[in-house]
This record gives C-alpha cells, sequence and structure tokens, in this order.
C-alpha cells in the first residue's frame, strides 16, 4: 500500500467516527458489553441517545463493579447497588416505547426490601416490551437462599412479545399473570412456585414448547403436572425440592430427569422420542429395582434413551428375592434405537448394562461415555447385598464378557457405537473387543479419548498405543472401521 | 473456478482488475456478475483508488468463503448432532494451521492508520462485505472497550458539544462511574 503509516504515532485530526452513517455505528455498538455503549452517552450530543438503538440490554452487576465489587462495606455496597438500580431506571426511561430484543438483569443479593421493590418496573417493563428476558437475583453460585426472595409483580396485561423467560432466585406465581401468549421457552433456577404453579404456567403459556426447572422450591413434596391440553415438547427436571413426580403431558417429545433417585410417574407418553434418566444418589435400596423398571416401561416409546450409573447399578436389584438378579427387563424396550449410558463400567453396573441389552432387541446405536469422577461410596440399604450381588463386585470384569457371550439378540444389528471418555483401560478394551468380535453388522465405532491431564508427550504415545491394539482386534464384520477422535 | 476478469473502476477514475472467485466475496459485485450486466468496467462511485487495492486484497483471500478466521475456527465438530461427522485428524491439522495462517495475515492486513479503517468500513459497507465489516467493526469497537470517556474522545477526536452546565452533570455522573466502577 502507498501511504499505510503505522498507527500508534499517528494524530487524528478530525472526529469521522461521529460522522459514519447511523447503521455502522449500531454495528459497532452491538459489539460492545451494554456497560461500554452506555458509556459512549457521554461522548457527545450526537452519541446520547445512540446507544439506545441496541437491541440487548445486559445489566450484569458483577460485570459493572468489576473486581473491586469484593470486600466492600456495607453502606458502600448499598450505595452502588443503589446507583445500579438508578442506572437500570434511567436506561429503561431512554427505552420506553421501544422495543427490546434481550433484556437481562443479574442483582446479586438482592435481599432489601427498598431496592427489591424498585425491580417491579422493570420486569412489568420486561413482561411487556421484550422477547428474552433473563432476570437473576442469585449470590453466588453456591450459596443457600436468600433469606428474602424477590417476587415478581402481577401483571394484568398479557406479555405478547416474551418468547424466552429465565429467572433465578425469586418468588413467581404464574396464576397472577394474564398470559404469556408467546412465550416458548422458560427455565426457572431456584424458584419459589407453588404447588400449582407448574400446570398454571403451562395453562397460561399455550405455546410454551420447553420448559426446565433446576433446583426449585415448592411447598408440598408431590408434583403433578397434569396438562393433556398442552404443546409442551420438552421438559427437563434437575435436582428440584420434589419427593414425587405425576407427569401426564402427552405431547412430550423429549423428557430429562436429573437428580436424587425419586418417583417419577408418566402416562400416556405416546410422542417421546427422547428420554434421559440421570438418577445421583448416594443411597440403594433393593426397591428400586423394580421401580425404575416401571419408569422404563412408561416411557418405552423412546427410540433414544441415556441412563446414568446409578441406573444401571439399581436395574439388576430384585425386591423380595432374597438371591439372584435381573437378567432383563419385564417388557423389552421394542421402539429404543440409541442408548447412551454414563458409567464407570464398574462390575454392578456391567450387570445393569448387560440386563439392559438383552431387553433392547431392535438397538442400532450404543454410546458409552466413560466417567470416573463418580461417586463411589454408595451405600447399600435394606438387605440389598444379596450374595449374588457382592459376588459380582468381584468379578474379574475380562471374565464377565466371556460369560455373556452370544446373549445380546441386539448385536446382530448394532451398526454404530461411541465411546467417548476412552482411556485404554482394561475394563474399556474388554468391552470394545467384545462388541467388535459379536457385532456382525458394525458399521463404525468412534473412538473419542478422555482429555490429557498431564504430559502430553506421553499420553500421545500411550494414544497411539492403544490405537493399534485396537485396530489390530479380530472384528465379526469385515466393513467395521474405527474411528479416532 | 474460471480465472475471468473482472475490471473495478474507483471514483477517482483508476481501474483495477480482479478475479471473478474474489469480486464474489463482495454482495454487490456478485449481483452484479449475476445480473449479467457486465459491460467491461464496473464503477465504483465511493470507492476511492486510496481504499480499493485493500478491498481487493481482502477478496483476494476470502473469495468464495466469505468469513473471518473466527467463524472457520467456530465451524468444528459439533457433538450434539447424533452422527459425528467424519474425523480425519490429518484434515484438522490443516485447518488449524489455516486458521493460524489466516489470523496472523488478518493481523498484518488490520495494521492501518485511522482514515484508512473509516474508509474500509464504509467500502465494506457499500459492497455488502461481511467479513471485511465485521473486522473493521470489531476494530473500532476495541478503540472503545474498556475506556473511559475521556479517552474514547481522544481516540477519536471527538469533541464534546455539551453546553457548560451539562458538562458539569457528565463529569459527576462520570466521576461517579470512575469512583464506583472499576474498569475492565
Amino acid at each position: 500500500m502507498e501511504t499505510m503509516e503505522p498507527h500508534k504515532n499517528n494524530k487524528v485530526t478530525s472526529d469521522r467516527i461521529s460522522h459514519l452513517p447511523e447503521p455502522i455505528l449500531f454495528h459497532i455498538l452491538s459489539f460492545l458489553s451494554t456497560k461500554d455503549a452506555l458509556r459512549t452517552s457521554f461522548l457527545s450530543k450526537s452519541w446520547t441517545n445512540l446507544w439506545t438503538a441496541i437491541p440487548v440490554l445486559d445489566f450484569d452487576e458483577s460485570k459493572f463493579y468489576g473486581e473491586s465489587g469484593s470486600g466492600r462495606d456495607d453502606k458502600k455496597m448499598w450505595e452502588q447497588k443503589k446507583q445500579f438500580a438508578d442506572l437500570i431506571d434511567r436506561s429503561l426511561l431512554l427505552h420506553e416505547g421501544q422495543s427490546i430484543r434481550e433484556f437481562k438483569i443479574s442483582f446479586h443479593h438482592l435481599n432489601d426490601s427498598v431496592l427489591m421493590n424498585r425491580a417491579d418496573p422493570w420486569v412489568r417493563f420486561a413482561l411487556i416490551n421484550v422477547s428474552v428476558f433473563h432476570l437473576n437475583f442469585s449470590g453466588e453460585p453456591d450459596q443457600d437462599y436468600p433469606k428474602n426472595m424477590y417476587q415478581l409483580p402481577p401483571c394484568t396485561f398479557p406479555s405478547k412479545l416474551l418468547k424466552v423467560m429465565a429467572l433465578n432466585s425469586c418468588l413467581f406465581d404464574p396464576s397472577v399473570h394474564k398470559s404469556f401468549p408467546c412465550l416458548e421457552t422458560v427455565i426457572l433456577t431456584r424458584v419459589e412456585l407453588l404447588d400449582t404453579s407448574v400446570q398454571d404456567l403451562i395453562a397460561n403459556c399455550p405455546h410454551l414448547e420447553s420448559l426446565h426447572l433446576k433446583r426449585c422450591e415448592f411447598p408440598s413434596s408431590i408434583i403433578i403436572i397434569d396438562v393433556p391440553q398442552s404443546q409442551l415438547k420438552h421438559l427437563r427436571l434437575e435436582f428440584n425440592d420434589v419427593e414425587e413426580y405425576q407427569i401426564h403431558v402427552p405431547s412430550l417429545l423429549h423428557f430429562q430427569y436429573v437428580g436424587e433417585f425419586t418417583s417419577i410417574s408418566v402416562r400416556n407418553l405416546s410422542k417421546l422420542v427422547n428420554a434421559s434418566l440421570e438418577f445421583q444418589d448416594l443411597y440403594l435400596y433393593s426397591s428400586y429395582g423394580d421401580i425404575l423398571c416401571e419408569l422404563l416401561n412408561a416411557i418405552d416409546h423412546a427410540s433414544a434413551l441415556t441412563l446414568s450409573d446409578f441406573c444401571l447399578q439399581v436395574l439388576p436389584l430384585l425386591d423380595f428375592v432374597p438371591e439372584g438378579l435381573r437378567e432383563s427387563l419385564p417388557s423389552p424396550l421394542y421402539n429404543l434405537k440409541h442408548l447412551t449410558v454414563q458409567t464407570d463400567l464398574n462390575n454392578c453396573a456391567l450387570a445393569g448394562l448387560a440386563c439392559l441389552l438383552r431387553s433392547s432387541p431392535n438397538l442400532e446405536a450404543f454410546s458409552i461415555d466413560f466417567c470416573y469422577d463418580i461417586f463411589f461410596g454408595l451405600e447399600i440399604c435394606n438387605g440389598v447385598a444379596t450374595d449374588e450381588y457382592l459376588r459380582i463386585s468381584e468379578l474379574d470384569e475380562s471374565e464377565f464378557w466371556e460369560s455373556h457371550l452370544l446373549l445380546f439378540p441386539c448385536l446382530t444389528h448394532l451398526e454404530k457405537v461411541e465411546i467417548s471418555g476412552f482411556g485404554g483401560r482394561k475394563r474399556e478394551m474388554g468391552l470394545v473387543k467384545y462388541l467388535l468380535q459379536k457385532s456382525f453388522l458394525l458399521k463404525e465405532m468412534v473412538i473419542i479419548h478422555e482429555k490429557c491431564y498431564n504430559d502430553e508427550l506421553e499420553f500421545l504415545k500411550l494414544k497411539l498405543e492403544t490405537a493399534q491394539k485396537l485396530i489390530a482386534l479380530p472384528r465379526a464384520c469385515q466393513y467395521t472401521e474405527i474411528k479416532f477422535s | 473456478m474460471s480465472s475471468t476478469k473482472i475490471f473495478l473502476k474507483s471514483s477517482d477514475d483508476k481501474t483495477f482488475e480482479i478475479d471473478e472467485t474474489a469480486a464474489r466475496a463482495s454482495e454487490t459485485l456478485k449481483n452484479i456478475i449475476d445480473g449479467g450486466c457486465l459491460d467491461g468496467v464496473i464503477p465504483l462511485p465511493n470507492v476511492s483508488s486510496n481504499i480499493l487495492p485493500k478491498v481487493i486484497e481482502y477478496c483476494k483471500k476470502h473469495g468464495g468463503d466469505n468469513g473471518s478466521s473466527k467463524k472457520i475456527a467456530n465451524g468444528g465438530v459439533d457433538k450434539d448432532k447424533e452422527i459425528l461427522p467424519d474425523y480425519d485428524e490429518e484434515e484438522d491439522k490443516r485447518e488449524k494451521v489455516r486458521v493460524d495462517e489466516l489470523k496472523k495475515w488478518e493481523e498484518e492486513y488490520m495494521d492501518f492508520d485511522q482514515q484508512v479503517l473509516y474508509d474500509l468500513m464504509l467500502a465494506a459497507n457499500y459492497l455488502h462485505i461481511k467479513g471485511l465489516l465485521d473486522l473493521t467493526v470489531e476494530k473500532a469497537a476495541s478503540m472503545i472497550r474498556g475506556r473511559t470517556p475521556d479517552q474514547i474522545r481522544e481516540n477519536f477526536n471527538i469533541n464534546s458539544d455539551f453546553t457548560p452546565e451539562e458538562e458539569e452533570e457528565m463529569i459527576l455522573i462520570e466521576d461517579e462511574w470512575d469512583d464506583e466502577w472499576a474498569f475492565d
């Protein structure tokens, strides 16, 4: 280029940026955080209201204070919180009558009643003018519930624009809201609800497709979600304070559960495509096996199923039978095409896996996600420790696969195996060897190695060695491809 | 691909040559080419001969893909997909090298003064070259990010046109910000 001077020592002589066409200025502002965009309003008159054109308002208290936020004394902290609230007020005033695509507020430890009252206009604004609304009143990630929770004010107008709403750490009673005609996605985290709130919410949102409840609290321990008319497609329940769920949502396509072992009774899930049961618990009761079998039977329309290690360990347990383990499910999972398990392949999980494979006659894809951070100290309760269960825990895992030769009908049409978190351990190799040897139609086996945590060179060497070992293994199907990742 | 040559005429009547494939990085030029109105030379009355070679340099590098290095870097393996795309370690390495090389190229390419930045931004906007527009806009945004209003004014030579009273009020609020809110 002809006249290319280094920019550092080049003095700018005219203000060209302020005279750029508006679309370019908006483009620049859209690349800035709300804080930086706001600051441009102090530059000159032409900049004062420019930033209000940005479609995303993200007020995150922690980003505004920066690091100096910690170690503040109470009085100063209160001052800052007040200023932050002032700032949100001023910004909304400037945005009056405009629609904003996204409006996010993260205001931590909002347990002061004066500040709480100030949030009402923000929420009302959001419910009327915004299509994506995030409200986060939580404290530090691991902290307990704030003592006084903020309660969302009632809204007597329908929230016509709102499509996505995520609430964290507040009280929410959907029955006091007029309606949410366009709301499609709701994520509630640490929200205190009433027993009927979930049903009220679904009834108030005719287009609700996705509902995610995480660590929510309810007055009673039994939650009934009985909404035969809803459009709800995706339901995710995660560590809520609930002992029993009764779910009747016939429209459901995806169902996910993460948390302690809980009684979940579902009915009429004939559209279900995808189910994920990630029970994680410290206690193992013999009755759990039967409860899980019943649940698996109720979600047997799903073509894809994901189970946690705990599920696999629970599955072989038989109640009222002093000896013996469950060999297969009472009714096979005929619809199941893709099974995913998260496990470390301990012997008890192996017994559960065998039970599942035996009961999934039409399986086409099988994924194992090896996780080695599973809690080991599982406490076995109520006479579960049958001789058989204890015997199995002392078994040599390579023997295990030898002893189950040709017992799984699904192996005649299994087409794809995916193993992630692979580290070449003996039990992993045993399983891979077995699957390669017995799957006559296996097209591909994808191996995704676990992450390298220390010596990279050693790790690569090990990876290469295991790869060579794997490739040398005999295969039942000559077309089987092994892919590494 | 064919290497048909296209001729572009700058606002000050200088003519530059560019391959058709490279020219297609610009939506505007692509529409003209596809519209079949290729009458030898395409006049660009909004782009001067100072900046046009710089634009052509970008198009040559990006002819066909029309994206920045960021986009390519994000196009990796999608874990949510039920069936993983064919995986090839060699291909992955080549891809990584390509992205690194592109980043380095972008860095060198973007080393110019503010006047060029504005001209390039306007040209990218006029010619609808999204990758180049994002690149230049990001550079301008990076000169605003995390800075005080005074620093930004100095960076861009912006004159504050507030009345003394307004100015006073501004300074008050600004001070409040500076005092209370740590800058990143």
